[in-house]
């Protein structure tokens, strides 16, 4: 049998692979493309829902720890000292020294540029220094300063130098660098 | 037979005939083919079918193999179906029509599927979109939740940042009292400090005197200092002076040392 006498037949089946080659680029790739896209975007929004889901159940975790930093900053700021009230701490500081037999011989507070500074929103808290010249036993000494962490307000030693004198003993001279941590931006424990 | 070859060349344009086979019941008359051979000058041959196509029994003589004889009986049992001399013009008509009807039923089938195919797809891929429309729609809502989270991270990252700015600012914990007790702990009997400096929570400096036995003195003073150097609360522990001296009547080892806190 020739090819030529099948002419028809075999233009007939090119015919049809054409039609399909044609359907298969210009109609079956887009629509599977397509399909793959949206499958891809169905994904991506599942994943992130999931991702809102397992978010939520932190949320209530989230409001306990905002609730534990604030009242921790609260407390924090309840022991940083109003800057009005700087000056007469020094004189509870003195009183508070008297229960441990500690005699304070002479405050020097900080000048009165330092004294006036006001404090920014990046430096909320300053503190004042005081040199502070007192005279007690080495242990009272220790004991007072050990006190201090129970004042209500922030003071921390930042310099200690003491001196033991024939005269004094069985007392010595101590000259302590206080800080007081002060703020005009809190009051009570708000800013 | 010499008009009967030019008739043949000249009607099928054949140049010239390359030989010729002989059968039929007079093939082997004696003589026969030596005589056309010679007198035509074409090679001539006997036409066996048999011995061509190797039908013969084995063992079968010469005289006994007939096939020569046989061609027009072979020729009769030939399946009339296997050949067609229809001219190919008319061959090529009839297959015409049948090829048309296979090639439109082909095209029938084909095409529906094609469309049926596309209509699937097309059907699924509405369907795949209304779901994402709706996983969207969900997300939309759930996308509040996110944003609170986020804004209670932030939150947490500026309450944190706070705390850490006010704690850095007031600094760590005492380390005063800590200290006074360990220098009150490590201070051998026969050593009294006349004074202790602590400035900025780091470097210390003492200052006192060592009694006892002179020639013990300095040895005294060296084990107090490796004492302190190996308390791991104070290092660097260096000797800045010493000076033997009378105090109340008595020899004693004034010195000055100092070092830093760990």
């Amino acid at each position: 049998m020739a090819i030529r006498e099948r002419g028809v037949l075999i233009i007939g089946i090119v015919a049809i692979f054409v039609i399909f080659l044609l359907f298969l680029f210009f109609f079956y790739r887009p629509r599977i493309a397509s399909r793959l896209r949206v499958n891809a975007e169905i994904k991506k929004v599942q994943t992130r829902i999931s991702e809102i889901r397992a978010m939520a159940r932190e949320i209530e975790r989230l409001r306990l720890k905002i609730e534990e930093l604030e009242e921790a900053n609260r407390q924090f700021i309840q022991k940083v000292a109003p800057r009005h009230v700087t000056l007469d701490l020094t004189k509870r500081l003195a009183s508070e020294a008297k229960k441990y037999d500690v005699r304070f011989l002479a405050i020097r507070p900080p000048g009165l540029d330092t004294l006036l500074l006001s404090e920014t929103e990046d430096v909320p808290i300053r503190p004042l220094p005081f040199e502070i010249t007192c005279q007690g036993k080495y242990l009272d000494i220790g004991r007072f300063i050990e006190s201090l962490k129970d004042f209500p307000f922030y003071v921390k030693i930042h310099e200690l130098d003491m001196t033991g004198k024939a005269e004094l003993r069985p007392e010595i001279e101590a000259r302590l660098l206080l800080n007081i941590y002060t703020s005009s931006l809190f009051s009570g424990g708000e800013m | 037979m010499d008009r009967s070859i030019d008739y043949y060349k000249r009607e099928f344009s054949v140049p010239a005939i390359s030989r010729i086979l002989l059968c039929g019941g007079s093939a082997k008359m004696n003589g026969l083919r030596e005589y056309l051979e010679t007198n035509l000058k074409i090679p001539t041959a006997i036409f066996d079918p048999f011995k061509t196509y190797n039908l013969y029994k084995p063992g079968t003589s010469p005289e006994e193999e007939i096939g020569h004889r046989l061609v027009a009986c072979l020729g009769l049992h030939f399946d009339h179906r296997a050949v067609n001399l229809l001219p190919s013009e008319l061959k090529a008509k009839r297959y015409r029509t049948r090829d048309i009807a296979l090639v439109s039923s082909m095209a029938v089938i084909a095409i529906p599927v094609f469309i049926l195919i596309y209509l699937f797809l097309t059907t699924q891929e509405v369907v795949e979109r209304g779901r994402l429309r709706r996983f969207e729609q969900e997300l939309k809502e759930e996308e509040r939740v996110a944003q609170e989270h986020l804004r209670l991270s932030k939150k947490i990252t500026e309450l944190e940042a706070r705390g850490k700015l006010l704690r850095d600012i007031v600094g760590v914990e005492d380390v005063t009292v800590p200290f006074m007790k360990y220098i009150s702990r490590e201070v051998p009997s026969n050593i009294q400090l006349t004074s202790l400096t602590f400035t900025g929570l780091r470097e210390i400096r003492m200052k006192g005197i060592v009694t006892g036995p002179a020639e013990f003195q300095e040895l005294d003073l060296s084990s107090f200092m490796m004492r302190l150097e190996l308390g791991n609360v104070i290092r660097e522990v260096r000797l800045v002076n010493k000076t033997k001296t009378i105090l109340e009547g008595e020899d004693v080892l004034e010195f000055e040392i100092e070092g830093e806190k760990e």
